[in-house]
């Protein structure tokens, strides 16, 4: 009875319960860093959009337009085929973030978010448990919309329109706190998605100041961009902006720190800088691919001129990216830093398909870059193992000391070719737009890799439900020979681990 | 501030017109609406594909606001006997002829981009012609303007009810935006 509080020491401990909180570090602008071991490594993912695997030089591809990449080559680990969670931003990007395949967190659709479960389950929660510093950017608004449901566990979650010329969105201005359901109504009320704008009049307006902001940008950089200046739905920006944002970021974010930073070249329209028009100009056409049941029916001359118009957007690409290079290194920031580039899905210039608007998970699609440069470590690694997007998470997480949770569908990537851990795992790539979000996948394509095959399934298309394609990856890296029907027992087993596979995530929606 | 007072419409002018303009823009919106929703439904759970109505009901509700008062701003600038005279019934006319004019320009956005400049001046001067000829066929007959006010009185009530959604809407959207 002696340790009761009285009557006045409790109106006291009243009085001061309001100030408690500012000893918090979420409170004191301290963030976590302040409980983070200042001696773990700092962690930097630069993701380059709709960059594929397939148009780099490092990865056998024949001009070479990409010397930046190849110097960070030349001090990481490389790995040479690594796939992307799905075939478009939402999908491959909420798998990079979460450690799951999209069957799982379900952002699978263009401006898909994940399930709420998921919410809490990204590499910043994670990260923040640690003590990091956590920081993001996305010029691409479909990040935005999943970095918006993060936003809880950012420290900093820098706005998309900050390192852009213009944006003609207001959404995220005026309804900071319901970002997602706001931008998608504006969506339909100025632009209409995929139809009309649902505003009758304002509508028109809103047309007008596009274009004359459109006419104004183009004016303005004409010279700079004869191709016009680099955009995505008139979001228009100079990636020079966000490479100087990133080079003060990565030199005065508080250590250590996890920064995400998503940017869009070389995601279309390709408009590259003038310095790097013609550099692809050289006659080369590769032979070209038997056509696809979904081809949109683009010739191959067409493919061949978008193929030069994205290459030399990666040029572009490539010598920013070597900017900032130049910057870490002079300023030893890969000193202690695990740097990672990769992308969140390819792009597709074959079989009449031309970007990556598509049913189909062909390798250029899904084969994207992944280098990883770790804190005193100048050696290059070439690793050949199948690897994906989702092994990213529990790889840092291992990095750092951290357990790997129970939902991750990756596992660390091996650090050198020898190690072999990883050589018969099953890798995943889904494609499901048509398919409800909260439902079973029924119309989906998933393709998987395991050993020296790679089995591509479509599910629920009319006329093509439960047909798939295989392809020797060994003897046919480019799949161009479909064996499933000359290798039936493989094909037979293959099917088999994936339908188990799909069967199991399915339970989880039924 | 009395002299300006003096130049503002009636308020039961104001109604009229107000309830035309939230009948045509909101036929509009939730038409569109329908189109989506059942992509939407593919995609959003419930809260979220009531918070994207939501939206766009309160936008519909604001555009028509704002045209509300695009109006009563012109009809105080011109001369009484210009606009404010008749002003329930020539906005009216007015606001119904330029959804019918727009509609097909959302419809149709492809094609006639595809008429060029001639095309576009040809589409502006049948645009303006239609709205001189109601115009002065406001004034030229008593029955047109009757039959265009009794219309409007009888849209009302539709717009009543598209206002009291509007107002549910609103709810939904500050809940959603309201951190507490």
């Amino acid at each position: 009875m002696e340790n009761q509080v009285d009557r006045r020491e409790f109106l006291k401990m009243l009085a001061v319960m309001p100030l408690l909180p500012l000893n918090l570090p979420e409170f004191s602008g301290q963030g976590d860093a302040s409980l983070a071991d200042q001696n773990l490594p700092n962690v930097l993912i630069l993701v380059l959009d709709a960059l594929s695997a397939d148009h780099l030089s490092l990865h056998g591809y024949p001009r070479e337009l990409t010397p930046n990449f190849e110097r960070l080559a030349d001090r990481s680990i490389v790995y040479h085929n690594h796939t992307a969670g799905g075939n478009f931003t939402s999908a491959g990007t909420a798998s990079l973030l979460t450690g799951a395949y999209p069957w799982s967190h379900r952002a699978i659709h263009l401006h898909g978010t994940v399930v709420d479960s998921f919410i809490d389950k990204s590499i910043f929660g994670l990260f923040r448990e640690k003590g990091y510093h956590r920081s993001a950017y996305s010029h691409n608004l479909l990040v935005t919309s999943l970095l918006f449901q993060f936003r809880e566990e950012l420290e900093v979650l820098k706005r998309t329109r900050d390192l852009c010329l213009v944006d003609a969105q207001y959404s995220d201005l005026v309804f900071s706190n319901d970002f997602n359901a706001a931008f998608w109504s504006e969506w339909l009320t100025m632009r209409g998605s995929g139809g009309s704008p649902g505003s009758l009049f304002l509508s028109l307006m809103h047309r007008f100041y596009r274009v004359v902001n459109k006419f104004r940008i183009g004016q303005n950089y004409e010279e700079l961009f004869p191709r016009g200046v680099p955009n995505l739905h008139n979001l228009f920006f100079i990636l020079e902006d966000a490479i100087d944002w990133i080079m003060t970021q990565v030199t005065e974010l508080p250590q250590p720190y996890l920064a995400y930073y998503h940017l869009l070249p070389p995601h279309e329209p390709y408009t590259t800088r003038k310095d790097f028009i013609g550099m692809a100009k050289d006659g080369w056409i590769p032979e070209p691919k038997p056509t696809n049941r979904f081809s949109q029916k683009v010739s191959e001359g067409e493919l061949a001129k978008s193929r030069v118009l994205y290459d030399e957007y990666i040029a572009y690409a490539d010598a920013e990216f070597g900017r900032l290079l130049d910057h870490m290194e002079a300023n030893g920031i890969l000193d202690n830093t695990i740097f990672i580039l990769t992308s969140d899905h390819g792009e597709l210039f074959e079989r009449g398909i031309r970007g990556h608007v598509t049913e189909t998970l062909y390798k250029p699609v899904i084969h994207i870059p992944m280098m990883m440069s770790l804190p005193g470590k100048s050696k290059r690694e070439d690793v050949y193992d199948p690897t994906s997007c989702v092994d990213i998470l529990p790889t840092l997480l291992e990095a750092t000391g951290q357990k790997i949770p129970d939902w991750c569908e990756g596992q660390p990537l091996p650090l050198t070719d020898e190690d072999g851990s990883t050589s018969s795992k099953e890798i995943f790539a889904v494609e499901a737009k048509s398919n409800p979000k909260l439902a079973p996948l029924r119309k989906a394509t998933i393709s998987m890799v395991k050993d020296d095959y790679k089995l591509i399934r479509y599910i629920g298309y009319k006329k093509i439900d439960n047909e798939f394609e295989m392809f020797d990856l060994k003897q046919d890296p480019e799949e161009r020979n479909d064996i499933s029907s000359s290798a039936q027992s493989i094909a037979a087993e293959l099917n088999e681990i994936m339908q188990a596979k799909l069967e199991q995530e399915n339970q989880r929606f039924g | 501030m009395g002299a300006f007072r003096q130049r503002l419409v009636t308020k039961g002018d104001a109604i009229t017109t107000f309830a035309m303009i939230v009948f045509v823009i909101h036929i509009w919106s939730i038409y569109n609406l329908l189109v989506e929703v059942p992509a939407w439904i593919l995609r959003l759970s419930t809260w979220e594909l009531v918070g994207v109505v939501s939206y766009t009901l309160v936008f519909a509700f604001v555009e028509s606001l704002i045209i509300l008062f695009v109006f009563v701003l012109i009809a105080a600038i011109l001369p009484e006997r210009f606009f404010r005279q008749k002003f329930a019934s020539i906005s009216v006319i007015l606001i119904v002829l330029a959804a019918i004019w727009v509609i097909p320009i959302h419809l149709y956005e492809d094609t006639i981009r595809s008429w060029g400049m001639l095309g576009a001046v040809g589409f502006l001067s049948l645009v303006l012609i239609s709205f001189i000829a109601a115009y002065a066929f406001v004034f030229r007959s008593s029955k047109f303007e009757e039959s265009i006010l009794s219309v409007a009185q009888r849209v009302t009530v539709l717009a009543v009810l598209y206002v009291l959604v509007d107002l549910a809407a609103f709810m939904v959207l500050v809940s959603r935006n309201v951190t507490i």
